[in-house]
């Protein structure tokens, strides 16, 4: 729920499809807002939320500065997967 | 016309996360819209996992679980999450990948997106399993993320609703 300390008002029509409606609706009835609430919760979170290059951008620095090739980097990523998944399988068997 | 549902190979993900020349259209057509992105919290989960490794961190110091945190609640937002995904197709020979084509049956998904080589071929096998996929999903393509792009770059804008 967006909690900034200063909001303004700011009227807006919104035209969505019946799915976003809907999905709107549900979710002001789960958290007991009204539809300008989850409404304007969703889009202060749209806006100011960081993109996901944004996000990862120190990752990908990293990753190029290693030098790893895609074939090496996915076989590694790879094998980390499968590592996860055997682990996973012995932890339950 | 409606955007098209996809699932991703957990792979798709992973590479996602850490080199952007490898995620082509994948993630970029989830956050515009022109295809619809099916995920479950097991699947997520999984990526979440592999990507908080230690062997992982300790190559690449700044894939910290706040920045893995932060990047899945991205996907999360740009996808539609399936909790109740009925366990309806195996495959003998690979059972981990079952979540993935069990999500693609239960959510009606035109493409599996998927660089794995064996997965790729199971749409043309001529095994009980390939059969047993094309019955249970007659109108899943499985593909490589370039060609999803390819495929969206040819097809119109989707409409709303």
């Amino acid at each position: 729920m967006a909690t900034s300390a200063q909001t303004t008002e700011t009227p807006v029509t919104l035209r969505l499809s019946e799915r976003a409606r809907a999905k709107l609706a549900e979710q002001a009835a789960t958290t007991g807002q009204d539809l300008s609430a989850v409404a304007s919760d969703l889009i202060e979170q749209a806006v100011t939320r960081p993109s996901i290059a944004e996000i990862m951008a120190p990752v990908w620095k990293q990753v190029a500065e290693s030098g790893m090739s895609d074939e090496e980097l996915d076989d590694f990523l790879r094998s980390e997967l499968e590592a996860h998944r055997r682990e996973k399988k012995a932890k339950s068997a | 016309m409606s955007a098209p549902r996809v699932v991703y190979d957990t792979m798709v993900f992973l590479q996602a996360a850490v080199r952007p020349n490898r995620r082509y259209a994948t993630i970029d057509a989830a956050e515009d819209g022109r295809v619809i992105l099916c995920t479950s919290p097991d699947g997520i989960a999984e990526v979440r996992d592999v990507l908080t490794r230690p062997s992982l961190a300790a190559k690449f110091s700044a894939l910290t679980p706040e920045r893995v945190a932060q990047f899945l609640d991205s996907v999360g937002v740009m996808a539609t999450s399936f909790s109740a995904v009925p366990a309806v197709f195996t495959w003998p020979q690979h059972p981990n990948d079952d979540h993935l084509f069990n999500l693609a049956i239960h959510t009606k998904a035109e493409y599996l997106v998927t660089w794995e080589e064996r997965i790729l071929k199971l749409a043309t096998d001529a095994t009980p399993a390939a059969d047993l996929l094309r019955r249970l999903a007659p109108n899943l393509s499985i593909v490589t993320p370039k060609q999803l792009a390819e495929l969206l770059k040819s097809q119109p804008p989707p409409t709303s609703g």
